[in-house]
C-alpha cells in the first residue's frame, strides 16, 4: 500500500509538472499578450487607462512576474507561487491576490461537483440494483434507455431541457443566478444525469454478473433469497468496481461545472478560468489550470486509496494494479 | 479484401461466403431497432450535411428585419432568431460544423492512436513503457481546459477547434488499439504468419490491424459525438467558432437567454444536438452487438 501511495504521488507529482510546462508554454505562444492588449500606440496604455493600470504599475507588473526573465525563471516563479499559495496578484484584477479570487469562487464549483456526485451515486445504486434485478422487463428498459439518454447528452444540453421543463413550463425553480439553495437544484441535477445514467448501467451489468456467479448459486442452493444475495454478497462485490469509475466521473464533473457554470450563471471557478483565457491572463490562466490539475488528480488518487482500503484483496497484499 | 474483414470473431476461413457473412453482421446489428434508427438518423445527418447549401431555405447568415422572432411556420419551419435569420437554416449549418468537427477529429485520433498504439503493441518493451507513460500523462491533464486554452493559442477557426478537440482524445484510441494489438498478436495464426516469413509490418497491416478493428471502430463511434460535445461546449463558453457562423453551443446559449420569451429557439437546437448523438450511441450499441457476443447488452 505505501509502495503504491508512494508511486502514485510521483506520478501526480511528474504529471503537475508536465501539466505546468504545457500550460505556460501554450500560454506564451498563445499571439496577443495581456501587456500589448494594454499598451498602445506611443506607449500611451489606453487599455491601461480601461483597466486603470498607470505604466508604472505595468512596469511593476512585469517586474513581478519576471516577464522580463528567461522562460524556465518564469515558469518556475509559477509553479512556485501555486504551491506554496502566494499567488500574488493577476493581471487582470491587479488589487484581489489570485487567492482570494480563487477562495472566493472555488467552493462554488467544487460544491457544485461534490454534491452532483452525491446525488448522482444515491440515484444510481438503487436505480441499477432494480434494473438487475428486473432484468428484460420493462423497468429495466426504461431504466436503460433512461441510462442511454443520460450518458449521450452532455450536461449543457440536459441543462437546457432541464431549464425548459422547471423553469420556462412549470416555474418551479430559478434558471440564473445564486442567491440561495433553489438556485442549486437544476445545475446539480443537469451534472449529476449523466453521471447517474452511466452509474446506473455500469452496476446493472456488474450486478448481473455477480448475480450469475458460483458464489450466489451456492447461496440459493442454502436456502438464501434473492434478497440475501443481493445485499449479503453480491452488492458489495459491484460496488467495488464502481468506485473506479468514480474517480473519471469527478474529473469530467469538474470540467462540466465550468460550462453548466456559464449556463447557470453561477459566480464559480470555471467563469474565472473562461474570462482569464480569453484575455491573456497569464498569472490566472495558470493558477486555475493547474488548480483544476491539482484537484482532478488528487480525487482520481483520494477514489483510489478509498478502492484500496475497501478491497481486501488488496488491503492485506498491499499491491494494486 | 472485399470481405468485411473486421469481424473479428469471424475471421477464420469459415464455409460461409462474404455476402452470408455479411447479412450475418447486420441481423446482429439490426436485432436492436434503435441502432437502425440510429444509423438512418445519421445518415440523414451526413447527407444534410453535405447538402446543406441545396437543401437550406434561406442563407444562414442573411438578416431579415422585417421578420424577427418569428414563430414556426411554413416560411420558417423553425422559426427566425433575433436578426430574422432562418433557424432551420442555422441548425442545419451547425450541424454541418458539428460533422466537421466530430468526424475530422475523429480521423486525427484514429491515426494517432492507431501509429501509436500498434507501435506500442507491436514492439513491446521499452518502447512500449515510454509510449504509454506518456499517454498515462496525457490522460491526467484535464482536457477541456487544454482545449480550451489551444483554442485560445491557434484561434477560433474550425481548424484550430479541430486540433483543440483532437488534442488529448486520442489517448483512449491509442490505448485500445494496443490492448488489441498485443491480445491478437498473441493469437495461433500470427505465430502461424510470423513462421512462414512475414515481416513484422506485413503481418501487421495483413492480420494484426483488420482483426483488431472491432473494438476500434466503436470506439470511432463512441468518439465522433464525444468531439461534437466538446465542440459545442467551447462555444457555450464563449470559445467556439467565431458568432456569425451558426454553431450548436451557440444556438443553445442564444437561446437560454430569450427563453423565457422564444422557448422554440432553444428547443430545436438542443433536442436536434440530442437526437444526433444519441443515434451515435444506438449505433455504437448495435455495433458491439456484431463485435461482442459474451456481454449481451
Amino acid at each position: 500500500m505505501v509502495r503504491f501511495v508512494v508511486r502514485r504521488l510521483f506520478f501526480m507529482a511528474l504529471t503537475f509538472l508536465v501539466i505546468s510546462l504545457v500550460t505556460f508554454f501554450l500560454m506564451k505562444a498563445a499571439p496577443g499578450s495581456f501587456l500589448a492588449m494594454n499598451v498602445g500606440v506611443n506607449g500611451a496604455s489606453f487599455g491601461a487607462d480601461q483597466y486603470q493600470v498607470s505604466p508604472q504599475v505595468m512596469q511593476a507588473i512585469i517586474r513581478h512576474y519576471h516577464l522580463n526573465q528567461p522562460w524556465y525563471f518564469q515558469w518556475w516563479g509559477f509553479v512556485q507561487g501555486f504551491i506554496t499559495l502566494h499567488m500574488g496578484t493577476s493581471f487582470e484584477y491587479p488589487t484581489t491576490p489570485t487567492m482570494t479570487l480563487i477562495r472566493q469562487t472555488f467552493p462554488v464549483s467544487l460544491s457544485l461537483g461534490l454534491i452532483s456526485v452525491a446525488v448522482g451515486l444515491s440515484v444510481a445504486i438503487p436505480f441499477g440494483i432494480i434494473a438487475a434485478v428486473r432484468t428484460d422487463t420493462w423497468v429495466d428498459s426504461a431504466a436503460m434507455l433512461a441510462a442511454m439518454t443520460g450518458t449521450a447528452i452532455p450536461s449543457y444540453v440536459i441543462a437546457v431541457f432541464l431549464i425548459l421543463l422547471f423553469g420556462v413550463w412549470f416555474h418551479i425553480f430559478p434558471i440564473l443566478g445564486y442567491q440561495g439553495p433553489q438556485y442549486y437544484v437544476l445545475p446539480v441535477l443537469s451534472l449529476s444525469i449523466p453521471m447517474i445514467g452511466a452509474s446506473s448501467r455500469y452496476l446493472r451489468n456488474s450486478l448481473i454478473e455477480n448475480l450469475h456467479s458460483e458464489y450466489v448459486i451456492a447461496i440459493y442452493a442454502r436456502g438464501g433469497s434473492l434478497r440475501q444475495a443481493i445485499f449479503g454478497n453480491a452488492l458489495r462485490n459491484s460496488l467495488l468496481p464502481l468506485i473506479t469509475t468514480v474517480g473519471p466521473q469527478l474529473a469530467a464533473l469538474m470540467m462540466g461545472t465550468v460550462f453548466i457554470e456559464e449556463m447557470f450563471g453561477l459566480p464559480g471557478m470555471g467563469h474565472i478560468f473562461v474570462n482569464a483565457a480569453g484575455r491573456r491572463d497569464y498569472p490566472l490562466i495558470m493558477d486555475s489550470a493547474l488548480l483544476y490539475a491539482v484537484v482532478i488528480m488528487l480525487m482520481n488518487f483520494l477514489v483510489d486509496i478509498v478502492y484500496g482500503v475497501l478491497d481486501p484483496r488488496i488491503r492485506k497484499s498491499g499491491r494494486m494494479g | 479484401m472485399q470481405a468485411p474483414s473486421w469481424t473479428t470473431a469471424e475471421a477464420r476461413p469459415s464455409p460461409g461466403s462474404a455476402r452470408l457473412r455479411r447479412s450475418r453482421t447486420w441481423r446482429r446489428f439490426s436485432k436492436n431497432r434503435l441502432s437502425v434508427i440510429g444509423l438512418a438518423f445519421i445518415v440523414a445527418l451526413v447527407l444534410s450535411a453535405l447538402l446543406a447549401n441545396q437543401l437550406t431555405p434561406y442563407p444562414p447568415l442573411a438578416p431579415n428585419f422585417l421578420a424577427i422572432y418569428q414563430p414556426p411556420s411554413w416560411q420558417h419551419w423553425l422559426g427566425t432568431d433575433a436578426l430574422g435569420r432562418d433557424m432551420l437554416s442555422r441548425v442545419i449549418y451547425s450541424l454541418r460544423n458539428a460533422c466537421i468537427v466530430g468526424f475530422g477529429a475523429e480521423v486525427v485520433e484514429l491515426t494517432v492512436g492507431l501509429l501509436l498504439g500498434s507501435t506500442a503493441g507491436l514492439i513491446g518493451g521499452t518502447v512500449d513503457t515510454i509510449l504509454m507513460r506518456v499517454v498515462d500523462v496525457v490522460y491526467g491533464f484535464p482536457s477541456f481546459l487544454f482545449s480550451i486554452i489551444l483554442v485560445v493559442m491557434i484561434g477560433h477557426t474550425i481548424l484550430a477547434i479541430l486540433i483543440a478537440v483532437s488534442a488529448t482524445s486520442w489517448v483512449g484510441m491509442a490505448r485500445i488499439v494496443r490492448s488489441q494489438v498485443i491480445q491478437v498478436r498473441q493469437s495461433a495464426y500470427i505465430e502461424h504468419a510470423r513462421q512462414m516469413g512475414a515481416s513484422t509490418w506485413q503481418t501487421l497491416v495483413r492480420y494484426v490491424l483488420p482483426n483488431s478493428m472491432g473494438p476500434v471502430l466503436v470506439a470511432v463511434t463512441f468518439g465522433i459525438p464525444a468531439n461534437m460535445m466538446s465542440e459545442a461546449a467551447l462555444s457555450v463558453v464563449g470559445l467556439g467558432i467565431q458568432p456569425p457562423t451558426p454553431d450548436l453551443g451557440e444556438l443553445i446559449i442564444i437561446g437560454q437567454g430569450s427563453v423565457l420569451s422564444y422557448p422554440y429557439l432553444l428547443i430545436w437546437p438542443a433536442l436536434l444536438f440530442a437526437l444526433t448523438l444519441l443515434s451515435f450511441s444506438f449505433v455504437g450499441d448495435g455495433l458491439r452487438n456484431v463485435f461482442d457476443t459474451k456481454s449481451g447488452r
